[in-house]
C-alpha cells in the first residue's frame, strides 16, 4: 500500500515539528491509541485498536524515528502485529514546508500488510488508511490550536 | 459459549422452540442445530456463492448472511421442503430432466432462488434467468443446463 | 420390484437418460463430508501462517487451550514421534525431482502464506475458530521469493532447505535419452528454423488460476481399538489415501479404511492429491480416541488448493509459406509453489503440459525444455486441463500468429497440419491411439459459414464494429494406461469393478474410484442395463469405500468411461457367461455365451426362443438354488474385473467462437461458442454435454476472471469469492456441443474417457477470436488473464501508433 498526501496545518513549522515529537500529542492524536511509551528519544512502542472493514484488531508494535533534520523532515519506520488480523510494516517520510505562516506537511507512506488484513482488498485498505490519517491530523490540528489558545 | 436466546422458528412447517447462541448463523441453525443438511455453505459466509439460499416467509435469502435469532417468529423453507406428497416440484423435476446439476452442491441454493424467481417472473427470458442467477455460483455445469431447466420449469408452470 | 418387471427394450447405451443421482440431490438428501456427524465428534480448525516465508521461533498455545470447550491444541512438534514426514514412497511419482521433506504441520519454518502450523480441536466449531485466533506464533521473517524466474537465479533464497536450489524439476523432452542425442536434436531443430520461410517467437504467460470446487475439502476421522482408523475424506482417490495413511501413521493395513463420501461437491483434480491435513486429522482422532472433523473454509481453500496454470512459455515456431508447420522450440518456466503436496508435488502438471505441446498437429521436430521453480506460494494442485492450459494457449495462439504472418486463414493452417494417420506418436512421445481429426475439424467448420462470416466481418468493420472468429483444437488423455501412470504417478492405470447380482435381480456395482459429480451411478446403470438387458433403475453403484471396493487409482484423468466403465462391462460379461453355461445345462442344450440373448429382462436361447427365463429367475436359480449344477460350476453371481487397455487412449476436441469487441472500452461479447467432440461411443450424451459445457465455462472463467494474486511479500490477496471472481451465469454464453465421434477400438464398448483436459482449448479459441476481430489494430494477445482493461490499454497503444 502506498499513500502520498499533503496537508496544511495552521501552525508554524517549528511548532508542528515539536508536536510531532511530543509523545503526549501523538498519544492523543493517533486514532485508537491505547498506549504509547517512549523507549528513547527516537523509539516508541504502543498499542492501537483499529478497525479495517470487518476486522477489528489490537496492534502492538513500535516505531523508530530516523533521518531527523529538524524542523524539516524525518522518517518513521515501524511495524505492528495484530494477532489473527495480520501484521503491517510501514515506512513514512515526512517533509514539513513553511507555507504562508502555516506548515505544509507532505507525507509518503509505504506499507506492507500481511495476514487477513491484506486479503480485505487494496481498496478497503487504502480507504481506511486515508481515513485514519485524516482523523489523526484532525486531532493533531485541534491539539495544536488548543495549545495556541493556552499560550496566548 | 456466548449469550443465548430463545427462538421459535418454523422450518418446513415444523416449529422449533430452541435456545441458541445469539451468534449462531441461520445456516448453522438449519444444518447443525436441527440437522437439515441439504442447505450448503460454499463461501466464507460472505453471501457470494448462494449455496445456502433458503426461503424466509417465502422470499429467497442467503442463510449465511443472517443470524438465527433474526428468523425468530418466521417461517423458513429449505430444499427439503420443496417436494410434496405429489413428488418433486416442477423445478426439481426440470433440473433432473435437463441435467441441471452435476455435483449437486450448489443445487439447493439455486432451486430455492429460482423457485422464488419463477413466482415473480413466471415467463422469464434466458437473459432474465441468467441475471437472476448471478448470486448462485456453480462450478460444474457452465450454467447452460441450469438455464434450460429453469426455462423448462417455467414452461410447465405457465401451461 | 427389481428386474422381474418387464421393460420395453431400450438401447441404454447412448440414451439421454436423466440421472439417478439427482433424486437425492434435488431434495437435499445428498451426503457430503459436512453432513456426516458422529457421536462425540470434535471440530478442528487449522492455524495457518500469515507469513509466506519465516522461521517459527515459538508457538504459544496456552491461551487457546484455556478456552472452555477446547479439547486439544497440537503443533508440529506433537507429530514428531507419531507421524512420519512426507514424502513416503506411495506419494512419489517415478520422476527425478528434488522432493521436499516436510512435516504435516510445519515445525521449523513456513513456506507459504497459509502453511498449517497448529490445529485446535474443540467441542464446537465456533469455539475452535475463536480459540484458533489465540494461538500465538512468533515468526522470524525470511526473504520471500514469488517470481519463478527469480527463484531459479543463482543466489536466490533457497526455500526447500534440504536441497541446494529452487529448481524442483527440469527436463528436456525430445531428442532421445542421452545428452548427445539431445544435442543432435537441438541442432536439427536449429536447421529447420534456419531454413524455414517463416518463424515466430513469443513469450506466453498464463497466470495462476485453477479449479475451485463449490465444496471445499474436509476430513472426518474416527478411531477404535478394534477397527483402527476410519477416515472420510473428500478425495478423488480413496485407495491411494488409504495407503498413504497406513505408511504415514504406521498403522497395520487391516486397521485403515478410507471412505470418500457418496456425494462430493466437485473435484476437478483439486481433490486428487494426498493432503497434509488428512494425516493431521487422522493422527488427532487416534490420539484423542474420538471422532474429529475438519471442514475447510472457502478462505482456507482459496489459499491452499486449486491453484494451477502459472507458466511462462517462450515458444518459437517454424513454418513454410504454404502454412505447413515444421518445428517448434519451447522453453518453459513453471511456478511450482512450495512443492509440499503428495502425489503431484506441483511439477507433475507442467511436466504433462510440456509433453502435450504438439497438440493435434504434425511436426517434424521439436525441442522442449522445462524448468520448474519452487516459490513461496501454495503448491500448485491439479486442476482440470492438468498442466496444459498454458501450453495449449501458447501453441494455439502461435498458430494464429503464423497464419496472420502468412496471410492465411487460421482455419486452413490448422486443417492442413492436423494429424491424419493414427495411431500416432507425437514429437514429445505422446501416443494417440485412434480418432479422426479431419472429421472432427470438418464438423466444427460445418457449424459456421466462414466465407459469409468474413463478408459480415468486413461490413461490420465499415460500421466500426469488430467481430472475430477463433479456433483451437485439443487432445486429452482418456485415462492413463499403467504403462503411463506407473512411471508418472507410481500408480496403476487399470479400471476396477466388482459386479454382484442380488437374488431378486438387482445389480450391485462396486468401483474403486470416487466421483464428484460425474454421474457414475447413471452411466454404470446404463452399461449394466446394456449388458443384462435389464432396466437401469435396477442397478446400485457403490464407490469410494476402500472397505468394500476393489483397488482403483481414483476418479482422475478421464478414467471413467475409458477404464471404469470397461471394467464394469467386462465383469457383466463374465457373469453372463456363467449364466449361459448354467442355463444351457438346465435347458439341456449345447450352448454358450453367444447362443443366448439378454433382453427385456429375459435370457433367451436364440436357437429355440421357447427356452427362456426371466433374468430374475435365472439369477435366483444360480444364487439361491445351486443344486443340479454343471460339472465344475458353483453357485453365486459375482465378478471382479480389472481392465487394462492395450493402448494409451485419447480423445479429441475443437472449439470455435465468435466474439465482438468494443474497441472503445475493451469489453467483448461471446456471440457464439460451438464445439466438436471426438469422444468415442457415448454412454449418456446428456452427461457428456454437461461435462463439456462445464469444462468450457471453467476455461472461460480461468481465462477472463479468475486470478490468484500474491504480493511481493507472498501475501495471498485473493482468498474469498469477492477477490477471486469465478464466472456466474450472466458472465457466460450458451455453449453448443456437437459430436464427430470415432468409436474407440480398445474398449469393449468403444467408449473413451472424456472431460478432464477439456478446458485447455478455451483460452486459445477465445483469444484467437479477439485477435481476429482486432486484426486492423495488429493486436496479438500473449498473456492471460484477458481482461477488458488490458485489452483497452492495448487498443489505446495500437490506435496511438496508427
Amino acid at each position: 500500500m502506498e499513500m502520498n498526501e499533503e496537508i496544511r496545518i495552521n501552525a508554524p513549522r517549528e511548532r508542528v515539528f515539536a508536536a510531532l515529537n511530543d509523545i503526549e500529542v501523538l498519544r492523543q492524536s493517533i486514532p485508537g491509541c491505547e498506549k504509547l511509551d517512549a523507549l528513547s528519544a527516537t523509539e516508541y512502542e504502543g498499542t492501537i485498536v483499529s478497525k479495517v472493514g470487518p476486522l477489528k484488531a489490537r496492534f502492538t508494535g513500535g516505531v523508530t524515528l530516523s533521518d531527523i533534520i529538524a524542523p524539516q523532515s524525518y522518517t518513521l519506520t515501524g511495524e505492528g502485529k495484530g494477532g489473527p488480523a495480520g501484521h503491517a510494516r510501514m515506512r513514512t517520510e515526512i517533509i514539513l514546508e513553511e507555507h504562508e505562516g502555516a506548515t505544509l506537511m507532505k507525507y509518503a507512506v509505504k506499507a506492507e500488510i500481511g495476514g487477513k488484513l491484506a486479503q480485505l482488498g487494496g481498496a478497503l485498505i487504502d480507504r481506511t488508511a486515508k481515513k485514519l490519517a485524516g482523523v489523526f491530523f484532525k486531532n493533531f490540528e485541534a491539539l495544536l490550536s488548543d495549545a495556541d489558545q493556552t499560550v496566548e | 459459549m456466548s449469550r443465548t436466546n430463545e427462538v421459535s422458528i418454523t422450518v418446513n412447517g415444523e416449529r422449533y422452540d430452541e435456545t441458541i447462541p445469539n451468534r449462531m448463523l441461520l445456516v448453522d441453525f438449519i444444518r447443525e442445530h436441527i440437522g437439515l443438511t441439504g442447505t450448503h455453505v460454499g463461501c466464507t459466509y460472505e453471501g457470494a456463492c448462494g449455496a445456502c439460499t433458503v426461503h424466509l416467509d417465502g422470499a429467497a435469502v442467503k442463510s449465511c448472511l443472517m443470524l438465527a435469532v433474526q428468523a425468530d417468529g418466521h417461517d423458513v423453507t429449505t430444499v427439503e421442503g420443496l417436494a410434496n406428497d405429489d413428488g418433486l416440484s416442477p423445478l426439481q423435476q426440470a433440473f433432473n430432466d435437463q441435467h441441471g446439476l452435476q455435483c449437486g452442491y450448489c443445487t439447493a441454493g439455486i432451486l430455492m432462488n429460482m423457485t422464488d424467481f419463477l413466482r415473480e417472473h413466471p415467463d422469464p427470458s434466458e437473459d432474465e434467468i441468467r441475471r437472476a442467477l448471478i448470486g448462485n455460483l456453480c462450478r460444474c455445469t457452465g450454467y447452460v443446463h441450469i438455464v434450460r431447466a429453469v426455462k423448462a420449469a417455467a414452461a410447465v408452470g405457465t401451461k | 420390484m427389481a428386474s422381474s418387471e418387464q421393460v420395453a427394450e431400450k438401447p441404454w447405451l447412448g440414451a439421454r437418460m436423466a440421472r439417478k443421482e439427482d433424486l437425492r440431490l434435488v431434495t437435499g438428501k445428498g451426503q457430503y463430508i459436512g453432513d456426516i456427524v458422529l457421536p462425540r465428534m470434535a471440530h478442528a480448525v487449522f492455524v495457518r501462517s500469515d507469513y509466506a516465508h519465516a522461521r517459527i521461533r515459538s508457538i504459544d498455545t496456552a491461551a487457546a487451550l484455556a478456552v472452555p470447550g477446547v479439547i486439544a491444541v497440537i503443533t508440529g512438534q506433537d507429530l514428531v514421534d507419531d507421524v512420519r514426514t512426507m514424502p513416503q514412497p506411495v506419494l512419489l511419482p517415478n520422476l527425478p525431482a528434488k522432493y521436499p521433506t516436510f512435516s504435516a504441520l510445519a515445525i521449523d519454518k513456513v513456506k507459504f502464506h497459509g502453511t498449517p502450523v497448529a490445529l485446535v480441536i474443540a467441542r464446537h466449531k465456533y469455539i475452535a475458530e475463536d480459540a484458533s485466533e489465540l494461538v500465538e506464533v512468533d515468526y522470524e521473517e525470511l526473504p520471500v521469493v514469488t517470481d519463478p524466474e527469480a527463484a531459479l537465479e543463482a543466489g536466490a533464497p533457497v526455500i526447500n532447505e534440504d536441497h541446494d536450489d529452487n529448481e524442483i524439476f527440469a527436463m528436456t523432452f525430445t531428442g532421445g535419452e542421452t545428452e548427445q542425442e539431445q544435442i543432435a536434436n537441438a541442432k536439427a531443430v536449429d536447421e529447420v528454423f534456419a531454413n524455414a520461410d517463416v518463424t515466430i517467437k513469443k513469450r506466453f504467460r498464463v497466470h495462476r488460476t485453477g479449479l475451485t470446487p463449490m465444496e471445499p475439502r474436509g476430513v472426518l476421522c474416527d478411531w477404535s481399538e478394534a477397527d483402527g482408523l476410519t477416515a472420510w475424506i473428500t478425495t478423488q482417490r480413496p485407495h491411494i489415501d488409504r495407503l498413504a495413511l497406513i505408511d504415514l501413521l504406521d498403522i497395520p493395513a487391516d486397521k485403515v479404511r478410507v471412505i470418500a463420501p457418496r456425494d462430493q461437491g466437485g473435484g476437478f483434480g483439486v481433490k486428487a492429491p494426498f493432503f497434509r491435513e488428512n494425516v493431521v486429522i487422522a493422527h488427532v482422532a487416534r490420539k484423542l480416541r474420538r471422532p474429529v472433523r475438519w471442514v475447510e473454509s472457502r478462505h482456507e481453500s482459496l489459499m491452499n488448493v486449486g491453484q494451477e496454470r502459472d507458466q511462462i512459455n517462450d515458444l518459437e515456431i517454424a513454418a513454410s509459406n504454404d502454412g505447413t508447420l515444421l518445428a517448434f522450440r519451447n522453453h518453459g518456466v513453471a511456478d511450482n509453489g512450495t512443492g509440499e503436496t503428495g502425489v503431484y508435488w506441483g511439477f507433475v502438471m507442467p511436466f504433462l503440459g510440456a509433453v502435450e505441446l504438439p497438440n493435434t498437429y504434425t511436426w517434424q521436430k521439436a525441442d522442449v525444455h522445462l524448468r520448474v521453480a519452487v516459490t513461496n506460494k501454495a503448491c500448485i494442485t491439479p486442476s482440470r486441463a492438468f498442466g496444459h492450459f498454458p501450453t495449449r494457449f501458447a501453441i494455439e495462439r502461435a498458430i494464429d500468429m503464423v497464419a496472420h504472418k502468412l496471410g492465411m486463414e487460421p482455419a486452413e493452417v490448422r486443417r492442413k497440419n492436423l494429424i491424419t494417420e493414427l495411431p500416432y506418436t507425437s514429437v514429445t512421445g505422446e501416443f494417440y491411439d485412434s480418432g479422426d481429426l479431419i472429421k472432427l475439424w470438418d464438423n466444427l467448420m460445418a457449424q459456421v459459414d466462414l466465407k459469409e462470416f468474413r463478408t459480415e466481418q468486413a461490413a461490420a468493420r465499415e460500421e466500426g464494429r469488430y467481430i472475430g472468429i477463433g479456433y483451437a483444437t485439443g487432445v486429452e488423455l482418456s485415462g492413463m494406461a499403467s504403462e503411463v501412470l506407473v512411471p508418472m504417478e507410481n500408480q496403476p492405470g487399470y479400471g476396477a469393478a466388482t459386479v454382484r447380482i442380488d437374488p431378486r435381480g438387482a445389480v450391485l456395482v462396486f468401483g474403486g474410484d470416487a466421483p464428484q459429480g460425474q454421474g457414475h451411478e447413471t452411466s454404470v446403470s446404463q452399461v449394466v442395463a446394456n449388458a443384462f438387458g435389464t432396466n437401469p433403475k435396477d442397478t446400485v453403484t457403490v464407490e469410494g469405500d476402500t472397505g468394500t471396493t476393489p483397488f482403483g487409482s481414483g476418479t482422475i484423468g478421464a478414467r471413467g468411461a475409458s477404464y471404469f466403465m470397461s471394467a464394469v462391462h467386462n465383469a457383466c460379461v463374465e457373469i453372463k457367461q456363467k449364466i449361459c453355461r448354467i442355463l444351457a445345462h438346465d435347458f439341456g442344450v449345447e450352448g454358450s455365451y453367444e447362443d443366448f440373448e439378454f433382453a427385456n429382462s429375459e435370457v433367451v436361447y436364440l436357437a429355440d426362443p421357447s427356452l427362456r427365463k426371466t433374468f430374475r429367475q435365472a439369477v435366483e436359480r444360480i444364487i439361491m438354488h445351486p443344486i443340479n449344477m454343471p460339472v465344475g460350476e458353483v453357485g453365486g453371481l459375482e465378478a471382479t474385473v480389472y481392465f487394462e487397455a492395450p493402448e494409451q487412449m485419447v480423445c479429441f476436441n475443437a472449439d470455435l467462437c465468435i466474439v465482438e469487441v468494443d474497441i472503445n472500452s475493451g469489453e467483448f461479447d461471446i456471440l457464439k461458442w460451438v464445439s466438436s467432440e471426438d469422444v468415442g461411443n457415448v454412454i449418456n450424451p446428456l452427461i457428456v454435454d454437461g461435462q463439456m459445457q462445464g469444462a468450457i465455462v471453467q476455461g472461460l472463467s480461468n481465462t477472463i476472471f479468475e486470478e490468484f494474486i500474491y504480493d511481493e511479500q507472498g501475501q495471498q490477496l485473493t482468498a474469498d469469492f469477492e477477490n477471486y471472481k469465478i464466472a456466474n451465469a450472466a458472465d457466460t454464453p450458451n455453449i453448443d456441443i456437437t459430436y464427430a465421434s470415432t468409436p474407440c477400438p480398445h474398449t469393449p464398448l468403444g467408449t473413451r474417457g472424456i472431460g478432464e483436459g477439456r478446458p485447455a482449448s478455451v483460452p486459445g479459441a477465445l483469444t484467437n477470436a479477439i485477435c481476429d476481430a482486432l486484426i486492423p489494430f495488429g493486436i496479438e494477445i500473449t498473456e492471460l488473464p484477458l481482461r477488458p482493461d488490458t485489452l483497452w490499454e492495448k487498443l489505446q497503444a495500437a490506435r496511438g501508433d496508427r
